[in-house]
């Protein structure tokens, strides 16, 4: 049988394009239903109060909720404010830990101390204690020092939350650069920092992107620390949210509005970079 | 790299000591709690009532299970999905975003979701399509309260072992697969001999990061049920005893304290399997 | 055992301008070892992983044993393959790498073991059977390679470039011990390298491609001594044919020096090839030239000289016998002896003469 494609065949010996076509479109209903609920709360969020608690769409879509929520009522917390906290929080702590990471991880992966694996083995054990444990005595502390409700304990306790993961991930990241670059470079007579700067930094620079990622999600996101020490004027994101959770009644679309915002940072944060964060992780999440 | 250690160090120890020093005394906080004494050093009085305080033992219980089934599935579906997205199909990246976005929602906002959108008897989506198919709603979270928070754990942590697993599905070589095409395997065979082997440091890292995150799970449990029964695992039972009502905090260090002792024993078992792949980066 | 027959064979990547394999027509007679060179891009493996059926056939045939597999599956085909990597398996042991395929096909165990051990001993990798890939040497593990393809019995070999990675010595003695095993087992070969010694040592027949499309396919000493065109002259042999553009006449100018050739092209410009045997040095000789280099092998001696044709320098290479008592920048004469080809202005051989 013989065809003349003028473009070239995608398609491997003796696959049936029925059997391709029909993988992709497995891939394309599990990704939809996956993300059904997520797509389900953004179309609430666009609905009237009545729509949404009774699931029909009568009044039409409105943006009404989420001017709704963007604007301080009492018993609410100010979405500004809220915002800016979390952004200094997250941006601050995140910067911190990838510059107290860098060097760790150089010393872990370039040029190994005795005892690396126990090293490594403590930084990942410091997060066996519960998050709960441990807040009765930061509390404790918190307070003696003055420190409640303001964005600086916050950024403290992310550093210590990040950075196991990010000194894990970054080493990792490092061991991937060719020891014969390294090499090269000493011999070129570059200093550290300009070793670090031409030769690791460009190569494992989507693993740190992704390693940044994911310190970042996991700041913003975190729930427990920021209510506890907080009081209203240095509440971030993730108590903004709850703060709209009602106990006058359900304001389904005012929630589902307030989830949007409060989510959606981070989320463009993680769509924008994905292909980096998994190149990072294939290329060394393994060690 | 002193810094970071110390910092570290300090950061995380300090906390952990005072929560040994607490766990040695009958730490109440006066003004809360129904029966204030003073505080005094009661030795290791509260570590022997951890063995026979059977709400304990139930949540240490539920912890496993939580986590046991969360880690599982999570692993199990995301290296199904790894299977599904290896391949390049019309909107790969589309579906790839579409599948890491549960991963970026902050906890809370996933268990509300869940709890509000589709679990809930009165406005829930899933009851709604129940009903429509002719059959009764169920009242997901009261009657199934740790199948709902696995729910949400998973659908959450699923993208995460997705990303692991199929990083590590194009790290094998492509000439090893052509290899055993050539050599008669069928698709399956491939996956069962060749792939899944490829895939085991994979599915250990992934296992090992994600026990230690979701055996922390908290803001699901908090945002869902509350701790009722059967839902509450170990550190939101500590939350109960400290500052979330009970306000006895040497037991509640107390209980603290045994849980990483465990974690720590498991821990090390665990990365004695791991550190095969310690000794293949020695090598190479 | 079957013969293997390219009917028009093309690929074309998708989203590439031109075909990495145009229209291959090629005929591997039953039981022969045939050899497939050519520079890289040249479409060599390309053309060999389409008779795996690795890569797609966006038009023509693939035929083994006079059946039509263009839409068979790799595993359906019945060949065996050695890749360039050797693409071992890494978690199987020597003897479960061996008998992969074996077990893929259903064979009991004790008639597995049998062969592979039979073929273990053939190979001399007896005491490897236990080890993983990751503990054996390059050699060793090229031995597994095709010890895993021997124990098949396949109708066709496939062999991807799988000396490349040895070092010259062991790739020497690899070699001869091929050619000596395939000759023993019979069985139709294809074998890809982008060496010409390889190829012009091991096959019984060798294909030369360029950019996709097949040059000359013929013995190896016909290919040396009549080759079809330029490319395949200046890509046999080495060191390559000497080539200088000439203007056809009665006689031809080579450096000043007029040669008589007998004239098949007249009043074209075209191109005059010759081997390094056949200049001779002397003191006496119709062309002037200038040494630049002397390589002395022991066994034969390379002398690197420069002329001047047509207004321009032209490096030439002459192959002599020791002893060679010349040096560089001395001058001396040349004298062409031997075999000489014109080529026309689009690369095809016109004319072989003796001079």
């Amino acid at each position: 049988m013989t065809v003349r494609k003028r473009r070239g065949t995608r398609l491997g010996v003796g696959e049936r394009r029925t059997f391709v076509a029909g993988v992709g479109m497995l891939a394309w209903l599990v990704g939809l239903l996956w993300i059904f609920p997520v797509a389900w709360t953004v179309f609430t969020s666009f609905k009237t109060e009545q729509d949404a608690a009774a699931q029909t769409l009568h009044q039409g879509l409105t943006l009404a909720r989420y001017s709704d929520v963007s604007h301080s009522t009492t018993g609410t917390l100010s979405l500004q404010t809220a915002f800016t906290n979390s952004l200094v929080v997250v941006i601050v702590s995140t910067v911190i830990v990838m510059l107290l990471a860098l060097p760790a991880a150089y010393a872990l992966a370039i040029r190994p101390i005795h005892k690396w694996r126990d090293v490594l083995f403590f930084f990942i054990s410091t997060k066996f204690l519960p998050v709960v444990a441990s807040i009765f005595p930061i509390y404790v502390y918190a307070e003696k020092w003055n420190l409640i409700g303001t964005r600086t304990v916050l950024i403290i306790l992310y550093i210590a939350i990040n950075l196991p993961l990010a000194v894990w991930m970054t080493r990792s990241f490092f061991m991937e650069v060719p020891r014969e670059l390294i090499e090269a470079a000493e011999i070129d007579g570059t200093s550290l920092l300009n070793q670090l700067r031409s030769v690791i930094l460009p190569i494992a620079a989507p693993g740190i992107a992704a390693t940044a990622l994911l310190c970042v999600i996991f700041a913003w996101n975190e729930y427990f620390y920021a209510l506890q020490l907080n009081f209203a004027s240095g509440s971030t994101m993730p108590q903004w949210v709850t703060s709209n959770v009602s106990t006058r009644g359900n304001f389904l679309a005012k929630l589902s509005a307030a989830s949007i915002i409060a989510c959606l940072p981070v989320v463009l944060a993680g769509w924008a970079t994905q292909k980096r964060m998994i190149r990072g992780l294939s290329m060394g999440a393994l060690k | 790299m002193l810094p970071a250690l110390l910092y570290v160090v300090a950061i995380t120890q300090l906390p952990f000591l005072v929560s040994i020093y607490y766990s040695l005394t009958n730490l109440k906080d006066k003004t809360q709690s129904l029966t204030p004494e003073p505080t005094k050093f009661v030795g290791f009085q509260n570590y022997r009532q951890i063995f026979s305080d059977p709400f304990f033992r139930e949540a240490m219980w539920t912890s496993v299970k939580m986590t046991v089934l969360a880690v599982l599935l999570s692993l199990i579906i995301g290296t199904a999905f790894a299977l599904l997205l290896d391949r390049k199909f019309f909107g790969q990246g589309i579906i790839r975003t579409l599948l890491i976005t549960p991963f970026l929602l902050m906890p809370v906002v996933a268990a509300l979701i869940w709890k509000q959108q589709m679990f809930s008897s009165l406005f829930g989506v899933l009851n709604k399509a129940l009903n429509f198919l002719g059959l009764n709603s169920i009242a997901f979270i009261s009657d199934h309260p740790l199948a709902s928070i696995v729910t949400v754990l998973v659908w959450q942590w699923t993208p995460f072992m997705m990303l692991i697993i199929l990083a590590g599905l194009q790290s094998q070589p492509s000439d090893i697969l052509e290899a055993a095409n050539v050599d008669g395997a069928s698709g399956v065979g491939i996956f069962r001999q060749l792939t899944l082997p490829h895939l085991r440091p994979y599915l250990e890292l992934g296992a090992l990061l994600g026990s230690i995150f979701i055996v922390q799970a908290f803001d699901a449990i908090d945002v869902m049920t509350g701790g009722g029964p059967g839902s509450t695992n170990v550190p939101y039972f500590v939350y109960q005893e400290s500052i979330g009502g009970g306000f006895r905090y040497g037991s509640a260090s107390a209980y603290a304290i045994v849980v990483v002792i465990f974690s720590i024993v498991i821990a090390t078992f665990a990365l004695r399997l791991l550190s095969s792949l310690f000794k293949d980066e020695e090598r190479g | 055992m079957a013969s293997v027959e390219y009917d028009e064979a093309t690929r074309l990547y998708p989203g590439t301008p031109e075909p990495a394999v145009k229209q291959l027509n090629l005929a591997i007679a039953d039981g022969e070892l045939l050899v497939l060179v050519g520079p890289s891009g040249s479409g060599k493996s390309t053309a060999l992983r389409m008779l795996a059926g690795l890569e797609p056939l966006d038009d023509g045939r693939i035929l083994i044993g006079g059946n039509d597999v263009s839409n068979v599956r790799p595993r359906e085909r019945d060949i065996a393959m050695v890749f360039q990597n050797y693409a071992l398996y890494p978690n199987l042991d020597v003897a479960q790498n061996m008998g992969f395929a074996l077990k893929q096909q259903g064979v009991a165990k004790e008639e597995r073991n049998q062969r592979v051990n039979d073929v273990a001993k053939l190979l001399d990798l007896e005491p490897y059977l236990d080890r993983k890939p990751r503990n054996l040497s390059g050699g060793q593990r090229q031995r597994v390679a095709m010890g895993r393809a021997i124990v098949r019995r396949p109708q066709v070999y496939l062999m991807d470039e799988p000396l490349s990675n040895l070092d010259a010595k062991l790739r020497v003695q690899t070699r001869a011990e091929l050619v000596e095993l395939q000759k023993r087992l019979a069985v139709t070969t294809v074998y890809v390298t982008h060496d010409q010694v390889e190829a012009m040592t091991m096959g019984h027949r060798v294909a030369v491609l360029r950019d996709g499309e097949l040059q000359q396919v013929d013995a190896p000493s016909t290919l040396y001594h009549e080759p079809a065109n330029l490319f395949v002259a200046g890509f046999i042999g080495s060191p390559a044919m000497n080539m200088l553009p000439v203007s056809v006449g009665g006689t031809i100018n080579v450096a000043g020096a007029e040669i008589r050739i007998g004239a098949a092209l007249s009043g074209e410009r075209a191109t005059l090839g010759f081997r390094p045997e056949t200049l001779a040095i002397g003191d006496d000789g119709p062309i002037r030239a200038h040494i630049r280099l002397v390589e002395d092998l022991g066994s034969e001696v390379f002398v690197h000289l420069v002329i001047d044709h047509e207004g321009e320098e032209r490096r030439v290479v002459a192959k002599v016998d020791p002893p060679f008592a010349r040096h560089a920048d001395e001058n001396v004469r040349l004298t062409l002896r031997g075999t000489v080809h014109l080529f026309d202005a689009a690369g095809v051989r016109r004319a072989t003469v003796a001079v």
